[in-house]
């Protein structure tokens, strides 16, 4: 499909006619600046082919605020032949819709529409306005301004169209109608078998549920069945017992051993009983024995502390001898210890005197030395504060400023600067006087040689040759001398003032000012370091030392601090004599009075023995009156023996008892007791337990648990089998529908395999290296670069804008290929795209064009200009009304 | 001098068996039919007038039947008022608590009907008849139980008979279970005229006057001649004990191996099949091996699913069958593009026997077929 004529009126913002009178066949580049209305001519395209002529389009598509109709020509050839398309969209009577055709044949109204219908594949709206989904192709091909960055949304028709060019192929691959189908019923039936997660549903997911309450009932019954055979083998095994017990007589047998045991142990405790008796006549024979033992005891106390005290007293006299006897005091060295710290209290007193003397020397000679310090920094002082004046005075009379020393150097230096000027702007003149000649120049009479410089008209008068007449006409002489001459006015005055003839001695007295005042600064200085108080107080320091030093008397030379230093140390020596002689003095003091101290105590305890002594003899005396020791004993004896005759008789009775084992006789007893007991209670459980268990088993056997086991096991078996049968029929979908999914999907990717051999070579030129990422419905995913995956929507928007157009390229050339009517409008499509890129996408579409017709529209024409397209200004393109 | 005498020797009637493995009805009627069955032996006893009805072991399922189920054995043998001699066997063993306390407790013990629960002779019939008993008062015994007999002491020229429930040592066609053993000379060291047995389900004469009756009415597929009873006739003189074999059963368990490789195959099976009598009566199994195609699977489907209707019971085992797709199948089948390719992996997951897939594949073959046959009788 290639557009070849257009012409608007009354659209949108074309409320003047536009016309397009030439479409280039393969590759238009129509230009306008912003606003210029280059949307709107993809719009009115679109209007011509896919909206509806005699609905509300009209309204939409007229000029704003217009009462008119907008009307579109439109000529394009399709398939070799020519057509031409006229619309007028309107409701009212105007509204046109004409259809020709380089055949000869035309349709007007909707069958106008109709045809167009089936000569694009498109699809008019049902209301409203047409959308890129409903135009076909051109839904896909044309691309409308800032959506070219956007993922490609395929609608069903556009894919539809894409695969119809692969149709054999395509069909083949998808197994054609009989594969959809048997796809498609597969997967019905294996969604009555489980669920998207694989999981069981519906009568499959019943069955499952039934098998597992099945099992669960049996389970159950089996274990009623267990119980009921376990009661059955029990019931068994008690008779058995029972019967054991009863043919053997077991009962009476342990009723005999009981019988025996007890007898026993009735002899047992008669022995037990003698033993008891023989051991309280035993304890009471213990009892009157120990009257007779503590007195015996009392006797034999009393005795031995007797003799112990008179022993005790013994030694304690013999060491009170001894005290005694080694008590002698020291009296000599008391003696020589007084006499000592006397002396040494006395040289302390002297030391201490002379130390106080010489320190009252040291400190009169400080003062001393201070007060003549003050003394001649006094003296300093005045002579640096005579200096100060002078110099002030002086400064006073003879003031030159720094602005005055300044100018006169200015001046000077502009004196110097024109007379040099003048100089070199006068004119030189060589003489040579021939010896004996004189000349006059300004009537100055010249001889010899020399050489002369002119700065003003001079005369040269050459005897009898007449008078040389020389004007230097250097730069502005006059000028000079004048300004010369008025600076040299100044410096004379200045000089005047300042009280000098020359610069030089405006030097010498500026040095000489410069002097004094550093001079000055001194003296103040020397002064701030001698009186930094001032001289007042200077002076009242002098007259306090005076005062001070009045009447004292002032060491001839410098008193020594290490004669003090001796002293000190001498003085220490003695006191620390002294300690220790006081401590020696006392430490001899103490001793003595303990050893006194210990006599004393010694004699005491002595005294105290003896009385003691006395005591314990008279009391002895007294009790051998009452009872004599003689007595005492045989009392003792006789006790003694009524204890040892029970305790013979005790020993036996125990001896009796221990060799008839009473414990392991108590023992049997008890054991025959328990044994008896337990048989017992254990026949009575055994009948009970018999009984218990013959009426269970007869409850349970009513109902038949073991038909309910086999007959519920019947029904799992059967449920098991169909259950085996659909998991089997499960399993086998399930297999069946993987299988053919993955060879589903395996087929599906090959149908991207055309898309990508028709956008490889476009993603060559423009990405070397890379390749498309085309889906199972041929759309575009991304690009696969250096081994990656690169998402569309990961990719920079300036390269997701020109793959984009690359599968459209891609596209295109499939339906080309196929005989679909093709053509492309790209507004404003690469306006994210660099200029090396945008080089490439030139070449592309370029390249793409050689095959249908590409519409390429853009502000930019200079940018574009070498794409080798026909370029189409709008601009151009307006015609007055 | 003996006088003659004629009994009914039967064994193991199993009431109660459920037959888990028939499905549905069939099983039903399979499980009602032996109390029909024990009616029929009560009313050829009667017809015969012989002198007593020996049943030796297993007349119930198990010692837990329900009360129901014994009161319909007893009312099912009542057509015969004569001497019933009802052995314990190892289904229904003389434990504590069993079948033969209940039916005391129940008081479905008429005079005639004489539970042989202890091991000492029943004499009968005016002392012409001793029945020597060997009750299992256990399920299984590791004692033979009838070297008791060898001890008892019965009347001067009564019939000696041995009434016991096991395998005859050494004697069976198949190995039987280790325990309950009975020693294959037991008639001769026992001096016994007979020697009735139960356990085993078929009609045999194991030994000399040793004979297991066999289940009356067949229970499971194998072709040991079950479904008869033995009337045994003791002759006045010293004749030889004469022994019947009465046809007693109704249904009749049949297992068909049927080997299968095309589409004749499915021919001769039909043939086979119609050629057996009283196809109502008829429980048949089919044991299924070979190798076939696709078609041919689903022809052999078809064919038994019109089987299935004419017989009581009819079932195809074919874990031993093998379902191939073959080129024709797949030609059939018309595929093309990816359901080609599926089909292939199929085939090559089919053929794979050690895959777990291999099952599923083969399966998935068949109803891939079959769906595409359905699709194309559809258009």
């Amino acid at each position: 499909m290639r557009f070849q004529r257009l012409e608007l009126n009354n659209f949108r913002k074309f409320d003047s006619p536009l016309v397009i009178d030439a479409f280039d066949p393969a590759f238009n580049l129509i230009c306008g600046d912003n606003e210029e209305g280059k949307s709107t001519l993809l719009l009115a395209i679109q209007a011509a082919l896919f909206e509806r002529y005699d609905r509300g389009a009209g309204e939409r598509l007229r000029p704003y605020n217009a009462a008119v109709s907008p009307e579109i020509k439109l000529d394009f050839s399709l398939a070799g032949c020519d057509y031409q398309l006229h619309k007028i969209f309107s409701k009212r009577n105007d509204k046109t819709a004409l259809l020709s055709s380089s055949r000869g044949e035309r349709w007007e109204g909707p069958q106008a529409e109709e045809h167009l219908q089936q000569l694009l594949g498109f699809s008019l709206p049902a209301r409203g306005e047409s959308k890129a989904e409903l135009q076909g192709v051109s839904g896909l091909l044309w691309v409308s301004q800032t959506k070219a960055f956007e993922p490609i949304n395929q609608t069903p028709e556009t894919r539809s169209r894409l695969q119809a060019t692969l149709d054999q192929e395509i069909d083949q691959l998808l197994g054609g109608e009989t594969g959809q189908q048997l796809y498609l019923s597969i997967s019905q039936q294996l969604e009555q078998y489980l669920g998207r997660s694989g999981k069981p549903i519906g009568e499959f997911k019943k069955l499952i549920d039934q098998e597992s309450a099945l099992d669960q009932k049996l389970a159950t019954i089996n274990g009623q069945l267990a119980e009921y055979d376990w009661m059955i083998d029990q019931l068994q095994r008690l008779q058995e017992r029972q019967a054991d017990y009863q043919s053997q007589q077991t009962l009476e047998k342990t009723e005999q051993q009981l019988i025996q045991a007890r007898t026993a142990t009735e002899q047992i405790e008669t022995m037990r009983k003698r033993l008891e008796a023989s051991s309280t006549a035993l304890d009471l024979a213990q009892a009157r024995l120990r009257i007779p033992e503590s007195q015996w005891l009392a006797r034999q106390n009393g005795q031995q502390e007797i003799a112990d005290r008179s022993e005790e007293i013994s030694r304690l006299e013999q060491q009170l001898q001894q005290l005694e006897q080694q008590y002698t005091p020291d009296s000599e060295r008391f003696t020589a210890l007084e006499s000592e710290l006397t002396g040494l209290s006395l040289r302390q007193d002297e030391l201490r005197k002379q130390i106080e003397k010489q320190h009252s020397a040291i400190s009169t000679w400080r003062l001393q030395q201070h007060y003549q310090v003050l003394s001649g920094n006094r003296k300093h002082a005045q002579t640096a504060l005579s200096r100060c004046d002078e110099i002030r005075q002086h400064l006073n009379a003879h003031t030159i400023d720094q602005s005055q020393i300044d100018r006169l150097r200015q001046l000077q230096s502009q004196i110097s600067r024109i007379e040099q000027a003048i100089e070199l702007a006068g004119t030189l003149i060589q003489y040579r006087i021939n010896p004996g000649s004189v000349i006059q120049i300004n009537q100055q009479p010249i001889d010899g040689s020399g050489e002369l410089s002119v700065t003003r008209e001079t005369e040269i008068g050459l005897p009898e040759i007449g008078t040389l007449t020389i004007r230097p006409r250097g730069t502005d002489l006059e000028s000079l001398s004048t300004e010369l001459a008025q600076h040299q006015t100044e410096q004379q005055t200045l000089l005047a003032a300042l009280g000098v003839t020359s610069w030089e001695q405006a030097q010498t007295a500026w040095q000489s000012q410069q002097n004094l005042q550093l001079e000055l600064k001194g003296q103040q200085a020397t002064l701030a370091t001698l009186i930094p108080e001032g001289s007042e107080r200077l002076d009242a320091e002098i007259q306090r030392l005076e005062r001070q030093l009045a009447g004292t008397e002032i060491p001839a030379q410098e008193p020594s601090d290490k004669k003090v230093v001796d002293l000190n140390r001498e003085l220490e020596e003695i006191t620390a004599l002294h300690r220790t002689r006081t401590q020696e003095m006392q430490r001899l003091n103490q001793a003595d009075e303990l050893r006194k101290s210990d006599i004393l105590a010694h004699k005491a305890r002595v005294t105290a023995g003896r009385e003691n002594l006395t005591v314990l003899e008279n009391r002895l005396a007294s009790e051998r009156q009452d009872a004599s020791d003689q007595a005492l004993g045989n009392a003792l004896s006789e006790a003694r023996a009524a204890v040892e005759h029970h305790r013979l008789e005790q020993e036996q009775a125990a001896t009796r008892l221990n060799a008839a084992k009473p414990e392991d006789i108590e023992l049997q007893r008890d054991r025959a007791e328990i044994n008896y007991n337990s048989l017992l209670q254990e026949l009575d459980q055994l009948s009970g337990n018999i009984a218990a268990l013959r009426n269970q088993l007869a409850g349970m056997g009513h109902s038949g648990l073991a038909e309910q086991k086999d007959e519920l096991a019947a029904k799992l078996e059967q449920q098991r089998a169909i259950l085996a049968q659909e998991s089997r029929q499960a399993e086998a979908l399930k297999l069946l529908h993987s299988v053919l999914e993955e060879s589903l999907k395996s087929a599906k990717s090959l149908m991207a395999e055309p898309v990508i051999r028709k956008m490889q070579p476009y993603l060559d030129i423009l990405i070397p290296g890379s390749r498309p990422l085309i889906d199972d419905d041929m759309g575009l995913q991304g690009i696969a670069r250096a081994g990656v995956d690169e998402q569309f929507q990961h990719l920079s928007i300036g390269t997701r804008e020109q793959i984009a157009i690359i599968i459209r390229l891609a596209y295109a050339d499939l339906l080309h290929e196929s005989g679909q009517p093709v053509c492309l409008f790209l507004d404003d499509a690469l306006v994210y795209s660099d200029d090396q890129r945008r080089t490439l996408m030139k070449q592309i579409l370029f390249k793409a064009s050689r095959n249908y017709q590409i519409n390429f529209l853009t502000c930019h024409e200079a940018a574009y200009r070498d794409a080798g397209a026909q370029i189409i200004r709008l601009s151009d393109c307006r015609t007055s009304t | 001098m003996k006088q003659p005498i004629r009994i009914i020797h039967s064994a193991d009637w199993q009431i109660g068996k459920q037959f888990g493995n028939i499905p549905g009805d069939a099983a039903a009627a399979v499980r009602l039919q032996r109390l029909t069955t024990v009616e029929r032996i009560a009313q050829q006893a009667k017809e015969l007038a012989v002198d007593a009805v020996l049943v030796a072991g297993d007349v119930f399922e198990h010692n837990g039947v329900a009360d129901e189920t014994l009161r319909r054995t007893v009312n099912a043998m009542s057509a015969y008022t004569g001497l019933w001699v009802l052995l314990p066997g190892n289904h229904d063993a003389a434990l504590a608590e069993s079948v033969w306390s209940r039916l005391q407790r129940l008081g479905l013990v008429s005079d005639n009907i004489h539970l042989a629960i202890r091991t000492e002779p029943i004499i009968l019939c005016d002392q012409r008849l001793a029945i020597l008993p060997a009750p299992l008062m256990r399920r299984h015994e590791t004692r033979d139980l009838t070297a008791a007999f060898d001890q008892m002491i019965t009347p001067p020229g009564a019939i000696r008979i041995g009434l016991a429930h096991g395998s005859v040592k050494n004697r069976l066609p198949e190995r039987s279970e280790a325990y309950n053993e009975i020693a294959d000379d037991r008639a001769d060291r026992a001096r016994l005229d007979y020697l009735a047995l139960g356990d085993w389900h078929g009609t045999l004469e194991i030994a000399p006057r040793t004979w297991y009756a066999g289940t009356p009415e067949p229970d499971r597929f194998r072709n040991n001649q079950p479904g008869n009873l033995l009337l045994v006739s003791f002759a006045e003189t010293a004749e030889p004990t004469q022994v019947e074999v009465i046809t007693c059963g109704h249904f009749q368990w049949t297992q068909l191996a049927v080997t299968l490789y095309q589409d004749e195959d499915i021919d001769a099976l039909a043939h086979r099949l119609s050629a057996i009598d009283l196809p109502e009566r008829q429980l048949i199994r089919l044991q299924l091996s070979g190798s076939i195609d696709l078609a041919v699977k689903q022809r052999l489907d078809r064919v038994l699913e019109q089987w299935k209707a004419r017989f009581h019971h009819l079932e195809g085992r074919d874990s031993e069958l093998k379902i191939n797709a073959s080129q024709a199948d797949i030609e059939q089948l018309g595929a093309q593009g990816f359901v080609r390719e599926a089909i292939e992996k199929l085939q090559h997951l089919a053929a794979q026997e050690n895959s777990p897939d291999s099952d599923a594949a083969q399966l998935a073959l068949q109803i891939l077929y079959h769906q595409q046959q359905s699709l194309a009788e559809k258009s």
